[in-house]
Formats: C-alpha cells, sequence, structure tokens
C-alpha cells in the first residue's frame, strides 16, 4: 500500500465514495484574518500558491533523514556481510528440514521487505511531502474512508492466509520428520537427547554415549527424543533441523536430517543457569560406515 | 468551588512540610507526577543494567561481569523495564492526563490512586533488595520453572522478586479498577464513546487487559512461592508437577501484557497526530475497534511464546493463525496513522517527530514479529536475538518512543514550560540512531544462531563486530537520554511561560491552564460536540490562550 489514491490525497470527492469532510474545508482558522471572517489565505489544499522555503528549518530535517538513511543502510550493509557466515547459521541450511525452512524464511523476507519498503516509504513519503509550508493553512479535513480502510484490512489478511498455509502444511515435516510410510523413513535412527546442567549427553540405538559432540550419519533422518533431568534445556542444532526443548518430566521429539559431511554447530537455547552459555552442541555428519565404527567404539 | 481561592501552582517542595503534602497527595496529576518520576528512576537504572549487559557484551570471551553478575542483571534489567518502567509509566499519562481530557476533576477513587502508586516504590524496593540478600533474582524476567524453584536458585532474591511482583500487580489492577470507573462515569457531559479522545479509549482497553490478564500471574508467581517455601509440587517433576504448567499461565498474563504496555502508546500516537498534521484522525472508529480488537485476540496467542515445548502440533497451528491475525488490527492502526499524515499540514516538534519515529521503528517491530508467528520460521529463531530485537522494536521503538513523544507534547500542561525544541530534536535523531544501531543488528545475530541470556560467547561464532555494534548504539543511546535530562533540566529552571494551548490541540485537557489547578477548570467547559471539542471551540472564534503569549 503504498500510496494513497489521489481522491484521498487531494480530499476531491469521488463518484460513490463517500468521504467524510468537515464543513469548513480550505478554511483556515489559524491566521487572525479567518477568525476575524476575513479573506482566506491560500492554502496548499488550495491548489495554487506553494510557499516557498523560507528558512533552512526545512531543509534540516530532510538532510537530517538522509544521514539517517545512509546510517540505517551502513549498518545494514555491516550487518548483511556475515548473515550467511558461521556453522550455526540457519540460512547456510545442511539438510532437509533447514531448507524447508529456508523456504519459508525466503518468502517471508520478501513479503515483509516489499511492505517493509511500500509502507515505510509512504510513512517517509508523507511525512517530508506533507511538511507544514505556511503557517496558516489548513488540509482537508478527511475523517476516513470506508473502502480503502476495508482494503487494508482485507489485503493484509489475505497476505497473512497464504503465510499461515505455506507454514501448516510444513510443520508436520518439521516436527515429526518424513512420514512413516516413505522409504527414507524405514532407515530412521533414534538417538536419545538428554540435557542437564551443563552439559549434554547423547545415546545411540547400541545404548552407548558420548557427552556435548554428536556423531550421526549423513542423509539419514535422525529420530531426536529430548528430556532434561534438572531445568528446562533447550536442543538445537541450526543447520539440520527445527529445535526443542529438553524438559525435565516430558519427553519431546524432532527430528534432524543432514546432506552434507561436516561439523555444525548448536548451543542451549533456554536459560538454564550460570553455565547456560558453556551448555555448547557439536554435531558431525559423518558417512553410514564411519557412523557405525563410531558408535560402536563409545563407552556404555 | 475552592478552586478559585487556591494558586494556581504551588511553590516547589522545599520543606518537610511540601514533602508531607506530596506524600499524602490525593490529586490525581501530582499523583501522575510522583508515577512520572518514580518509573524515570526506575529506567534510568534498568538503563544502566543494560549498559553493562551490553559492555560486557562488546568483545567475545569478556570476563567485565561474571555469569551469575550478567544473570543478575539482565533479570533484573527486564523486570525493572516492563514492571517498573513501561507497564507502570502509562499511569504517569493515564493519571496526569485522561481526566483532563473527559473534562472530570479527579480519578473516581483518589485515595486508592495514591494507595497504588506507593505501592510501585515499594514492590521495586522489595524486588532490589535481593542484591543486599545474598543475590537478586537471577532466571530472566520470565522466571520460568524449575529454574525459580528452590533447588536451582536457593537466594532469597528470588522470593523477593515474587513478592514484588505481586505488590506490583496489586498496583495494576488497582489502577486498573480506577481508569475503569473514572471513564465509565466521569465524562463530561456530550462526551460520547465515539467522542472520547484515542488516549482515553487506549486506557480503557488496557485497563481491562489489566484487570483480567493480572491474576493470572499472581496464581502463577504464587504458585512458584508455594513450591519454593511450603513444598507444594505444582511445578516440581518428581513430585507429579508439570514445568509447562507455568509457562500457560505465564503467558497468558505476558502477552496481553505486551498490549498492556503499547496499547496507551498507540493512543499518545493518535493525540498526537491530528495535532501536528491539523487533520482529524483517519478511520476514528476503526482506531478505537481495532484496539478493542487487539485486546480480544491479546488473549488468544500466548501459546506462540511456546512453539518449542512440545505442545500438539495443531494447537501450535491454532496459535499461529490467531497471531497472524492480530496482525490485521495492528496494520490497520499503521495504515490509518498514515492516512493521518496524507494530506495534512505536518508540523515537526519533538513531538511529531518522535511519533513518526515511533510508527516507523513500530512497523519493523511488527514485521520482525510475523516472523516469530511463523511456526517454521520460530522453530530456528525462537530463543534468540531476533527475538531481543523484536521485544526492543516494540517496547523501545514503540512504548518508548510514544513515551517521549507524550512528554515533549504533553510536558507544558504538566510543567508550565516548554522543553527545548533544538535540544528536543537532538534527542530525537540520537535515539533513532543508537537505537537502530542497538538492535537492528540483533536480528542478523539471531539468525547466525546467537541464543539470548548468554553471557559471553567464543570468538569462533562470528558474533564480536555485531556485537560491538550494538554496543556503540547503546551508548549513543545513553547519549541521547543524557540530552533529555539536560533538556528536562534546563526547563525546570526557567521561567513558567506555557500558555494553555501550545500546539492548537483538540481535546479538554488544553483547556486548562498549564498547569492545572486543583479540581483542574476554572472556567466552564467548551460543549462536546464531536471528537475535537477544543477544535471547535477554537473555531468559534474563542480565546483559549491569553493574548501575546508566548508559544513554543
Amino acid at each position: 500500500m503504498p500510496t494513497l489514491p489521489a481522491h484521498i490525497s487531494q480530499g476531491i470527492p469521488r463518484p460513490g465514495v463517500a468521504i467524510k469532510i468537515d464543513s469548513e474545508i480550505g478554511r483556515s482558522a489559524y491566521s487572525p484574518a479567518a477568525v476575524a471572517g476575513g479573506p482566506v489565505a491560500p492554502t496548499r489544499s488550495g491548489g495554487a500558491v506553494r510557499e516557498k522555503r523560507l528558512n533552512s528549518g526545512r531543509s534540516w530535517i530532510g538532510g537530517k533523514l538522509a544521514v539517517a538513511g545512509v546510517a540505517a543502510g551502513l549498518a545494514a550493509a555491516v550487518g548483511a556481510l556475515p548473515v550467511f557466515a558461521g556453522n550455526t547459521n540457519f540460512l547456510n541450511g545442511g539438510g532437509p528440514p533447514v531448507n524447508t525452512i529456508d523456504m519459508i524464511w525466503t518468502v517471508f523476507l520478501i513479503c515483509s521487505i516489499v511492505v517493509l519498503v511500500g509502507v515505510g516509504g509512504a510513512i517517509l513519503y508523507a511525512a517530508i511531502h506533507f511538511r507544514r509550508r505556511s503557517p496558516d493553512e489548513m488540509p482537508k479535513q478527511v475523517h476516513g474512508n470506508n473502502r480503502v480502510e476495508l482494503a487494508w484490512t482485507i489485503g493484509p489478511l489475505v497476505v497473512l492466509v497464504a503465510l499461515f498455509v505455506l507454514n501448516a502444511v510444513n510443520v508436520g515435516y518439521l516436527r515429526h520428520g518424513p512420514s512413516p510410510a516413505s522409504p527414507a523413513a524405514r532407515q530412521e535412527v533414534h538417538i536419545k537427547v538428554v540435557g542437564r546442567q551443563f552439559y549434554w549427553t547423547f545415546y545411540y540405538p547400541n545404548g552407548k554415549y558420548s557427552l556435548r559432540t554428536l556423531e550421526i550419519p549423513v542423509n539419514v533422518p535422525i529420530e531426536i527424543s529430548t528430556e532434561s533431568l534438572d531445568v528446562i534445556h533447550g536442543f538445537w542444532v541450526p543447520q539440520l533441523g527445527a529445535k526443542i526443548d529438553a524438559l525435565p518430566g516430558i519427553v519431546n521429539h524432532a527430528f534432524l536430517e543432514g546432506s552434507q559431511v561436516g561439523t555444525f554447530g548448536g548451543q542451549c537455547y533456554e536459560f538454564c543457569g550460570v553455565g547456560h552459555d558453556q551448555m555448547l552442541i557439536t554435531v558431525k555428519v559423518v558417512p553410514m560406515a564411519q557412523y557405525q565404527s563410531y558408535i560402536q567404539h563409545l563407552t556404555t | 468551588m475552592a478552586a478559585a481561592e487556591l494558586p494556581l501552582t504551588r511553590p516547589v517542595p522545599r520543606s518537610y512540610q511540601a514533602v508531607w503534602e506530596w506524600v499524602t497527595t490525593t490529586d490525581h496529576k501530582r499523583i501522575g507526577l510522583l508515577y512520572l518520576y518514580t518509573t524515570f528512576v526506575f529506567f534510568l537504572i534498568g538503563g544502566l543494567m543494560a549498559l553493562l549487559l551490553r559492555t560486557q557484551l562488546a568483545q567475545p570471551n569478556n570476563d567485565l561481569l561474571t555469569a551469575s553478575q550478567y544473570n543478575q542483571l539482565f533479570t533484573m534489567h527486564g523486570t525493572t523495564m516492563i514492571f517498573l518502567f513501561v507497564v507502570p509509566v502509562w499511569s504517569a499519562f493515564g493519571n496526569y492526563m485522561l481526566p483532563l481530557m473527559i473534562g472530570a476533576k479527579d480519578m473516581a477513587f483518589p485515595r486508592i490512586n495514591a494507595f497504588a502508586f506507593w505501592l510501585i516504590p515499594l514492590g521495586g524496593l522489595v524486588m532490589y533488595s535481593g542484591f543486599f540478600f545474598g543475590g537478586s533474582a537471577a532466571a530472566g524476567w520470565t522466571g520460568y520453572v524449575p529454574l525459580t524453584e528452590k533447588l536451582y536458585s536457593p537466594q532469597v532474591g528470588q522470593d523477593l522478586w515474587i513478592l514484588g511482583l505481586h505488590i506490583l500487580g496489586i498496583a495494576s489492577v488497582m489502577g486498573a479498577v480506577n481508569f475503569l470507573v473514572t471513564i465509565h462515569r466521569m465524562r463530561a457531559p456530550g462526551m460520547t464513546w465515539f467522542r472520547l479522545p484515542l488516549f482515553v479509549w487506549a486506557m480503557e482497553v488496557t485497563s481491562a487487559l489489566v484487570l483480567l490478564a493480572s491474576p493470572f500471574l499472581a496464581a502463577a508467581l504464587a504458585m512458584v512461592l508455594l513450591d519454593r517455601q511450603l513444598g507444594t509440587n505444582f511445578f516440581n517433576p518428581s513430585g507429579g508437577g508439570n514445568v509447562i504448567l507455568y509457562q500457560l499461565i505465564f503467558w497468558f498474563y505476558s502477552h496481553p501484557a505486551v498490549y498492556i504496555m503499547v496499547l496507551p502508546g498507540f493512543g499518545v500516537i493518535s493525540e498526537i497526530l491530528p495535532v501536528f498534521t491539523r487533520k482529524p484522525i483517519f478511520g476514528y472508529r476503526a482506531m478505537a475497534m481495532s484496539m478493542a480488537a487487539i485486546g480480544v485476540l491479546g488473549f488468544m496467542v500466548f501459546g506462540h511464546h511456546m512453539f518449542t515445548v512440545g505442545m500438539p502440533l495443531p494447537v501450535q497451528i491454532f496459535f499461529m493463525g490467531a497471531t497472524m491475525v492480530i496482525a490485521v488490527p495492528t496494520g490497520v492502526k499503521i495504515f490509518n496513522w498514515l492516512g493521518t499524515m496524507w494530506g495534512g499540514s505536518i508540523r515537526y516538534s519533538a513531538a511529531m517527530l518522535f511519533a513518526v519515529g515511533f510508527i516507523l521503528m513500530f512497523l519493523i517491530g511488527g514485521l520482525d514479529g510475523v516472523f516469530l508467528a511463523s511456526l517454521g520460521i520460530d522453530y530456528e529463531i525462537n530463543g534468540t536475538y531476533w527475538v531481543v530485537a523484536h521485544i526492543h522494536y516494540v517496547l523501545v521503538g514503540g512504548s518508548l518512543f510514544a513515551l517521549f513523544a507524550g512528554l515533549y507534547y504533553w510536558w507544558p500542561k504538566m510543567f508550565g514550560r516548554y522543553l527545548n525544541e533544538r535540544l528536543g530534536k537532538w534527542h530525537f535523531w540520537l535515539l533513532i540512531i543508537g537505537f537502530n544501531l542497538t538492535f537492528m543488528p540483533m536480528h542478523f545475530l539471531g539468525v547466525m544462531g546467537m541464543p539470548r541470556r548468554i553471557a559471553t560467547y567464543g570468538p569462533s561464532t562470528g558474533w564480536g563486530p555485531l556485537n560491538l555494534l550494538e554496543t556503540i548504539g547503546s551508548y549513543i543511546i545513553a547519549v541521547a537520554i543524557m540530552i533529555f535530562l539536560y533538556n528536562v533540566a534546563i526547563s525546570l529552571h526557567g521561567p513558567k511561560t506555557a500558555v494553555n494551548d501550545p500546539w492548537e490541540g483538540n481535546s479538554l485537557e488544553w483547556f486548562a491552564t498549564s498547569p492545572p489547578p486543583p479540581q483542574n477548570f476554572d472556567r466552564e467547559l467548551p460543549p462536546v460536540e464531536s471528537n475535537r471539542p477544543l477544535r471547535d471551540y477554537r473555531l468559534s472564534g474563542k480565546p483559549i490562550n491569553p493574548p501575546g503569549a508566548a508559544l513554543p
């Protein structure tokens, strides 16, 4: 919704569109002449005369806006550089579930940039363009416009419904993994994740376990069950799957999958006490044979 | 009436007599000022905590603060800013302006009003006293169980935190009842519901939310306290308790609390824009109804704070849908503010600058919130710095900008003096630049995998440069706030030159003198025949300001 129709911005009634306008359109109540009932000074809404800039105060605002824009742009540029870097960055997705999340992210990002540029641009345009030019100008008294208001109620609703559906159809996969009927699910590996202050323990299907570092086979959906032995922790490997809480007394389920061999980072995201920042996770995605050998050599 | 015999302003308190007058006052204006002073002191304390936190995070593996100190500070920063600053600060404007705006002499229950105020510093002191008894609460402002149980947080500071919040909750509820009764029973003749100033509408919806939601916070906290002190097992898994129950009850309060913190800001902006654009608010009814809709929907979205706790998928999908729906009335408000500015005659006093800044920053806060509403994206960014960015765009870019807009706007009415406009503009530009430098990079850090509430991070994470940028931004914010304090200081030492109506206001508070006398109005109120009664009065050619008065 970048701009308003001309009939609103200029207060021109259009056939069939009810615009609620005060009776004293165009009259300036603020000039002494108007209060005294004398001739009314020309105003912008009258259309003819636009006051020249009389002092530097106006350009000062435009200049500051430009400075702010440049600063914001610089901040965005500085910020954007490392956005795709690092091994804890979910935009750098390492497997099918995170690729799905990245697809949803991209749709949301495009929509929100369109809205930000459109609406934010319209706000900035209005803020700069409609500055007061003369002390006694009086704009049209537009109280509203039902048609426009309905449009900017329904329009966002339609977009949001689409975004809702995009999520709703994917969320089952993100939480539970591929459906049990698919061939991929048959070779699923189940790993029990246990959090405690302040480290993680990973129990493999053969009953052996590792601390802090988890090894999983590549291209295999890994079914995760999480629980905690003390407070709430959060199990999160950004590039391999959706995060899930590790709760005391309740078992949660999630799934991971990596489609490339490598080392992926993560850490506890649910505040759990003085060692919260030390509760790191390292996940090594390795070929199946290496995984099998690894879990055979762990302690029980 | 006694008003005519009393002096319009009382002397600055210099003796115990004057102090006693302030302590025992039941005048809504003085109580409003007490709210303002008190909450602003808490704002400065919370801000200093934030500077310490940001300094600690400026570089990887920093050891300025220990993890224990960091945890206490971020917990008390959040608690202070939310429960001791943003929630009660709206009672400052609510108390001072709401009776004036509806043409009333005082609040409905002046003594309850005074009592509710004095609970605020008491609650704050109880909460802070934990620092002197082995450490304050350190489990975050959300206080999730079982971290707050005795086993994991043995310090008495956690109990004091709960008791302090209880006291503040009682104050909120008493204030809310007072606002509701005042709005319902004490409006001037002719002031129908659709002629109410939108700030009053905002306080109506806010007060209803406080009244309905606060008992849930009290219940959740009471259960934690019973667990801690009497050994009950509400939230203790080994005794059959459920840790998720706390989150459900807590967020049933704390999501509406987000709207308790920002709706009055919506009201302030909706007051300021028409005055400084010389236009009526665009779509008055939609503005009022969208606030009511946000109030109702605000109770249906609390589950979106819990997308990673393992709720059944249909429940998660419901909360995602409800959360996205609440973006619609919020969007209506932004569009209608744009519609108000469009074609207007915009005068940039500092109040208007802050109002435009509010709309832009709140737009960003709304958009990054939609990312969090999305289940798929939330599975990644929940619990990261993205959430920290979002809450600060809503509560700083939203509530704080609206608060400063309101302060520059109503300052002449409250203190009879103007704030310096040039300093106000410096304040605005430094604040908006510092604010964006501090909180915009947090979005990127969230994407890069930085969890919130970590006391430090390793150099290999790559989070260092952005954190340094944020810390620099936070110091720019501090400079902006210091400029504001300097502005306040020189304003309060200047002569009282403010006229009744410095901004060509629309609502009745500008009809009273600046500041208003006890009982508020020393002459007959103008008739209320629209939602801009004072404008009608001015257009009828009657003077509001004395002739030859100084305007800002």
